[in-house]
């Protein structure tokens, strides 16, 4: 008997693809002596779909076939509390049940997945699953959200100003001014997108519209930031839960243009269609940084993940300017290829990495059940006995 | 006329389903045992066989004097009349009442065809009157019956059923089982390992006093995940080889025995037949199974295990034991206490909201498997600070404005009485006793309540005794002691001693309430 682990991925969002890739390699780490991985495909169009020939990344190139040969399922609650994965469409005399899940590994990039949506999902569904909860995935995701927490934490952050797309509608100039406020070159960036997509530099007014027009196609909230020129990018991985967490070895993101782009994150190499995930970005591991600043990333990296009360694995990017200052950029709750590459030379490979996530995600289900027994009546009752006799 | 008589047959068949489903509802709260149910019937005739039904009797018996059957039938449609009772415990339709009913279905239609076969052969027509009031009358017969053809089914299921079980735990082969029995503390022992053992480890434990091999069987087929690593089974014996039945199914690696006492001495007959049946638990460990042993309890330590596995002694009183607790100190936020093993590996202090002697025991005994199976200190003790009083039972609060209160009002024992005195009189601040006193003991009511205070008299500072005339025994206690009268409050009802405590107005007061303070001891 083992653990039925569903790994979910794909999904609505502009990293479908990338997804995609992560959960592939999630899926085959997993330990098969202690586990038992189901694939569970959601597809661009909301569809959730199962079956072997999802784990076969050649399979996803012609996707008409692919659908025909999965299985479209569900998520269903059956009366003892267990879950099952049904077939949505079942003959008349089968119940259709293709295996019970014990947890839920959810490997999504970007929006539905990696926001807190799915999470609620699972949440009410009552399944344990991997990573972070409601709460610190949607914080995670929307950016603006994220530098608030971090700033009233004093977490050391980049300028910023954020307004909403119909402030920029209504009146332009006011956005300019913000702009102004946090001096150019600015970066502008949609808040709830992970990846690099509709995110532009602005060098002065002009490019500022640009800019704001692609970010707001994306998103209904805009961030500008203060852009630091002549960055050095550095990621670290943390794993862990609010009671302990550890920080993996420091890469060094290198890129041509000054913001890496989808297409420098996911399709380097050239050829189109031979994505390989986050591990083929052109990247120093372990980052050329000295040993005061990779403690420093480190500290503030653990520090972040806690502030957010992250949980399972995220990345958490840096920016370091060339007085060596370091300012938080951003956390991924669910980073490309799951940050395996920053964990192997750490000392964790791949396999060890899924095992202790699904181990956290269990955790957390046990602290919950714990909780949830424990709530106290208390006072209350003493004193509404004493009343009760007064009133008779 | 015959015509007539059918229709009223018919009529009958579901007249009859009501009366099956109360008997088939009185056998599920009997757990399906017929000499239960038997014991039942004939404590309560009235209910089993209602009165309308003996006077239906005597009509069919008048039938064969060719008395007038209209008056029969009006009177057997009487029986529909709708009895509204509020049932505390509804019938559950499960599998097996399902069984039951279509078994007993059976048996009524074919006493419906031949009340039919009577009513249209020209048979006197009192002959189908008596088969329809007959089976009225013997529902409870009938149903005893059916369970009785079931049973071999029933059995059989219920092996399937184990044998499942025992397939899901041998499949799940990370999983190590841990039993616990013992005469008392098995169900707060397991609740305690549970807390502690769920910080580092998945774990699934029986739910509430679940201990039958059925229990066992229930909680593994529905709630054992692949991924528990610890599964914690509590174990009762109604009768010997009960337990080795449920530690045969879950091979259990761990076995805990709390305590051996004299519960159950009737059923068991010797003091030696309760200790074989409970060392059950050690007896059927594998060579490197670990048995946990009360070294303080005479007959644990008076029995002889044949099984030449490990044995780990945990103690209070006797320093010689594995694991030893001592410098235990109550106050007013719990315990305290020390804990060290012989190994040299463990000496810590740990804190617990849970109060007295026989809870340090049930923790001593959950943190000795705890270390034994390697769960790091900081988590043993973080554990055992969150294990939770069980409600009403010596369960510290805040009340009162703020004052420390021991809520043992669930308690009507007076050995736990005196124990709630012992905590209280070994803490330290201004010891108020707040009790209306033992009641449903006997004829040793006056007694017990006199002895308890006296106890009361040497343990506290201030007493307060809810009802004048019911708490006469414990004021005849306390003044036989010479217990001071201005220390002594005798208060009308809760309320009063509220009020009186309030007017203490002592800070540092402790409460204790003890034994049950419902309205009905308002005087």
């Amino acid at each position: 008997m083992k653990t039925k682990v569903a790994v979910i991925f794909g999904g609505v969002s502009v990293e479908h693809e990338v997804s995609v890739i992560s959960a592939l390699q999630a899926f085959n780490a997993i330990d098969r002596a202690k586990y038992d991985p189901v694939p569970i495909y959601i597809s661009k169009t909301k569809e959730w779909y199962t079956g072997d020939v999802l784990t076969n990344i050649d399979n996803y190139k012609n996707l008409d076939q692919l659908f025909k040969d999965a299985d479209k399922v569900v998520l269903e609650q059956e009366s003892e509390g267990n879950i099952v994965l049904k077939k949505k469409e079942r003959s008349l005399f089968s119940k259709g049940v293709i295996t019970t899940i014990d947890v839920v590994f959810p490997v999504i990039h970007g929006t539905n997945g990696e926001d807190g949506s799915l999470q609620g999902y699972l949440e009410l569904l009552g399944l344990p699953y991997v990573g972070c909860d409601v709460a610190s995935s949607a914080s995670g995701m929307d950016k603006v959200m994220m530098k608030q927490i971090l700033r009233d934490s004093g977490v050391p952050i980049v300028d910023y100003q954020w307004f909403y797309s119909n402030q920029w509608h209504d009146n332009q100039e006011e956005i300019k001014q913000l702009a102004e406020k946090v001096g150019y070159p600015v970066i502008v960036k949609p808040a709830n997108l992970g990846s690099s997509v509709g995110i532009s530099k602005a060098a002065n007014e002009a490019e500022l519209e640009e800019a704001i027009e692609l970010a707001i196609s994306y998103s209904f909230k805009v961030v500008i930031e203060k852009m630091v020129t002549d960055l050095t990018e550095i990621n670290c991985s943390v794993i862990g839960d609010y009671e302990e967490v550890e920080s993996s070895v420091c890469e060094q993101v290198l890129s041509t243009d000054e913001i890496l782009s989808y297409a420098d994150k996911y399709q380097s190499g050239g050829k189109t269609g031979d994505t390989k995930g986050m591990e083929s970005v052109n990247r120093i591991i372990p980052a050329n940084i000295n040993e005061e600043q990779t403690e420093k990333v480190k500290e503030l990296a653990e520090r972040t993940f806690r502030l957010l009360n992250a949980s399972g694995v995220s990345r958490i990017d840096f920016l370091l300017n060339p007085e060596g200052d370091v300012f938080v950029n951003e956390i991924n709750t669910i980073p490309g290829s799951l940050s395996f590459y920053l964990w192997e030379p750490s000392g964790k490979d791949f396999e060890q990495l899924t095992d202790q996530l699904i181990q956290l995600a269990l955790k957390r289900e046990r602290e919950r059940q714990s909780i949830q027994f424990s709530i106290d009546t208390n006072l209350f009752s003493l004193h509404s006995k004493g009343q009760g006799t007064k009133g008779k | 006329m015959q015509i007539i008589f059918s229709i009223v047959s018919v009529l009958w068949m579901v007249y009859a389903f009501y009366r099956v489903k109360q008997a088939i509802h009185m056998l599920q709260l009997n757990s399906y045992f017929n000499n239960r149910l038997w014991r039942w019937v004939t404590e309560h005739w009235m209910k089993a066989v209602p009165i309308h039904e003996w006077v239906a009797l005597v009509l069919a018996f008048l039938l064969f004097l060719n008395w007038n059957w209209l008056i029969f039938v009006i009177l057997l449609l009487g029986l529909f009349i709708p009895r509204n009772k509020q049932e505390k415990k509804k019938l559950v339709v499960t599998a097996r009442v399902k069984r039951l009913i279509v078994t007993v279905t059976i048996i009524y239609l074919f006493l419906l065809a031949t009340s039919l076969h009577f009513i249209w052969n020209d048979y006197p027509l009192a002959f189908a009157a008596l088969v329809i009031v007959g089976g009225s009358i013997f529902t409870y017969a009938i149903v005893l019956l059916a369970n009785f053809i079931n049973r071999p089914i029933e059995s059989g299921i219920k092996e399937h059923y184990y044998k499942d079980a025992k397939r899901i735990i041998d499949s799940a082969t990370n999983t190590d089982t841990i039993g616990i029995t013992g005469s008392f503390g098995k169900t707060s022992t397991k609740f305690i390992l549970d807390t502690i053992l769920s910080s580092h480890f998945n774990t699934l434990k029986t739910p509430n006093s679940f201990n039958t091999k059925i229990g066992v069987t229930i909680t593994i087929r529905n709630s054992l995940k692949p991924y528990h690593d610890v599964f914690i089974a509590e174990m009762g014996a109604k009768e010997p080889g009960n337990i080795q039945e449920i530690c045969e199914l879950v091979s259990h690696k761990y076995a805990i025995l709390t305590a051996i006492g004299e519960q159950h001495l009737e059923t068991f007959k010797t003091i030696e037949n309760i200790q074989k049946t409970k060392f059950e638990i050690v007896e059927t460990l594998p060579a490197d199974g670990i048995a946990f042993l009360n070294r303080d309890d005479k007959n644990i330590m008076s029995y002889t295990p044949k099984n030449p596995c490990r044995k780990v002694y945990f103690a209070i009183d006797d320093t010689e034991a594995d694991y030893v607790a001592s410098d235990i100190r109550f106050h007013n936020k719990g315990t305290t206490f020390r804990v060290t093993n012989k190994q040299g590996t463990l000496d810590a202090d740990f804190e617990t909201k849970l109060l007295g002697k026989h809870n340090v025991y049930n923790i001593l005994a959950a943190i000795s498997v705890a270390w034994e199976m390697g769960v790091p200190l900081s988590k043993v003790q973080q554990g055992v600070k969150k294990i939770q009083a069980v409600k009403h039972r010596m369960e510290i609060k805040k009340g009162f404005g703020n004052l420390t209160v021991i809520d043992d009002s669930f308690n009507s024992n007076p050995t736990g009485s005196r124990m709630a005195l012992e905590v209280l009189s070994s803490m330290e601040g201004y010891k108020v006793l707040v009790t209306p006193g033992m009641v449903e003991l006997g004829d040793k009511e006056y007694q017990y309540n006199k002895a308890f205070g006296e106890y009361a008299a040497d343990a506290c500072d201030y007493v307060i005794v809810v009802g004048e005339k019911q708490t006469k025994p414990i004021q005849d206690g306390l003044r036989g002691k010479g217990y001071p009268e201005e220390q002594l409050f005798i208060a009308k009802d809760l309320n009063h001693a509220i009020s009186q405590i309030q007017a203490l107005n002592r800070q540092d007061a402790i409460i204790l309430l003890e034994n049950d303070l419902p309205d009905t001891y308002n005087e």
